[in-house]
């Protein structure tokens, strides 16, 4: 079982009709810009807290699917459940947009959930995440399922997280097979920690 | 102007439409070669190559042409079936070979039916524009590409499928025993280290007639590939030489091919010049 798992995640397309990346990556309090290389896409991203160690916050992100030649724009609002010993749990509802400009021109909706759970300390932490997408193409006449699984490791030096993460699963269309999706990325975050109370 | 800012600007990012060449380019007097693109699954580019009967000059020669969809293997990149590819265009027949990620046909499975569809309503004015016979369509493919061609057999949407050192996932058994009027060619290599030719035979009783099986004596695995390397790393190797192996694959394939789209039979008389042969 383990082999065929890893082998969607390592083997397989474009994981699209994404939740945004950074919203797994913890820390929801926490305001940030970053970038991402995968092997498929090229992401740049933000997530802003509602206010200063806030446990909502909202997130976006621009990605550009370079084998594909597509563009996806990806948010989220997040929200931290439950602090836990030594980690965090979150929370996730957004959507997604799919531009397909080549061929016949397509656009693609969707809406995403999902759950995360990150667990370590600053310096390194590992991200779990389970998430389901829906993207309608009108163009196409295709209605996709796109359940997924993620995990990331991440490690912070000052105010930079560099994370690894892996991203897998398959979409479910009607009257089509499944199709396997998988991606793995880097993303280097810059993080403006919240201000501490000063002391009396 | 535009069509350079198109080039430079928009290309490296969205580009500026999918491939759809106008002119192939040779790869021998009688055959070239033309790479197409195609969007599957709404949103997945597909690379296709197509090989195809041509003039000197790569453009396609007059007349309609029956095609074959031919998956590739798993982990063999699809330049490694250009010699099939390029035997079977001068022969007459046009070969479609469409990639899968990491070129894994198993997550993307139907990305051979999308290319049937390029086939069929070809782009105006490419290569393919007049110049594919839809009446005579067949898929192929080798090893994890032949498993991939019997589960894309069933659609009834191909006139015959070929399986090259493979067989049949046997979960596909009942949606097989219904093409009982789609001839089939499994293809054996006698020594072959991968798809054991039990394996093989097992998987052949398992498809509906017509059906023949063909077992090239001597030959191996990857000598389906341009390379038999494989095997002899393996510690696999062939009793045959590879051009041998490769004139047998591409006679078998295009002489069942031929019969199959006159009138649907297979013959063991016309096989057997090239190989063990057994029919049912």
């Amino acid at each position: 079982m383990r082999a065929p798992a890893l082998a969607v995640l390592l083997f397989g397309g474009a994981a699209l009709a994404e939740a945004p990346w950074f919203a797994v990556q913890g820390r929801p309090e926490t305001l940030r810009l970053g970038v991402q290389l995968g092997t498929r896409s090229l992401t740049a991203g933000l997530l802003v807290p509602d206010a200063p160690k806030a446990r909502g916050s909202l997130t976006a992100e621009l990605a550009w699917g370079f084998l594909d030649r597509t563009v996806e724009l990806r948010g989220a609002r997040v929200w931290q459940l439950t602090p836990i010993q030594g980690g965090t749990a979150l929370a996730f509802v957004g959507g997604s947009a799919t531009l397909v400009p080549e061929g016949r021109l397509d656009v693609g909706l969707g809406p995403q959930v999902g759950v995360a759970l990150s667990a370590g300390v600053r310096a390194f932490t590992v991200d779990l995440s389970a998430l389901v997408g829906a993207e309608l193409f009108p163009g196409a006449l295709t209605l996709r399922l796109t359940p997924r699984l993620g995990f990331g490791l991440s490690t912070a030096l000052g105010p930079v997280q560099v994370s690894l993460a892996i991203r897998g699963g398959l979409d479910f269309a009607l009257q089509a097979a499944p199709v396997g999706r998988g991606e793995a990325a880097v993303s280097v975050s810059w993080l403006r920690e919240p201000a501490r109370p000063k002391a009396n | 102007m535009r069509s350079a800012l198109c080039l430079v600007v928009v290309h490296g990012f969205l580009g500026c439409g999918l491939a759809a060449p106008a002119q192939g380019t040779p790869v021998s007097p009688s055959a070239a070669r033309a790479r197409f693109e195609l969007r599957a699954h709404a949103t997945d580019l597909v690379p296709v190559e197509v090989t195809f009967p041509a003039e000197a000059d790569g453009r396609p020669k007059a007349g309609r042409f029956p095609t074959l969809v031919y998956v590739q293997g798993g982990g063999v990149p699809v330049a490694q079936y250009r010699w099939l590819a390029q035997a079977l265009a001068e022969r007459g027949i046009t070969v479609a070979m469409p990639e899968h990620p990491n070129a894994l046909a198993f997550f993307a499975w139907d990305n051979g039916e999308a290319t049937l569809s390029l086939l069929e309503r070809p782009p105006a004015g490419s290569v393919l524009d007049g110049h594919v016979d839809p009446r005579r369509t067949a898929v192929g493919g080798h090893s994890l590409g032949g498993v991939v061609a019997a589960k894309l057999a069933p659609s009834r949407r191909f006139g015959a499928f070929i399986v090259h050192a493979s067989f049949s996932d046997p979960a596909d058994a009942s949606a097989l025993a219904g093409l009982v009027d789609v001839p089939s060619l499994t293809i054996a290599a006698e020594k072959d280290c991968q798809a054991l030719l039990a394996d093989v035979e097992r998987g052949f009783e398992r498809l509906p007639k017509p059906a023949a099986l063909a077992t090239v004596v001597g030959a191996t695995h990857f000598q389906f590939t341009d390379s038999q390397l494989q095997d002899e790393r393996r510690g696999c190797p062939p009793a045959l030489p590879l051009d041998a192996a490769h004139t047998a694959i591409a006679e078998l394939t295009t002489r069942f091919l031929q019969r199959a789209w006159a009138d649907g039979g297979v013959d063991a008389a016309e096989l057997s010049a090239f190989a063990r042969v057994q029919v049912k």
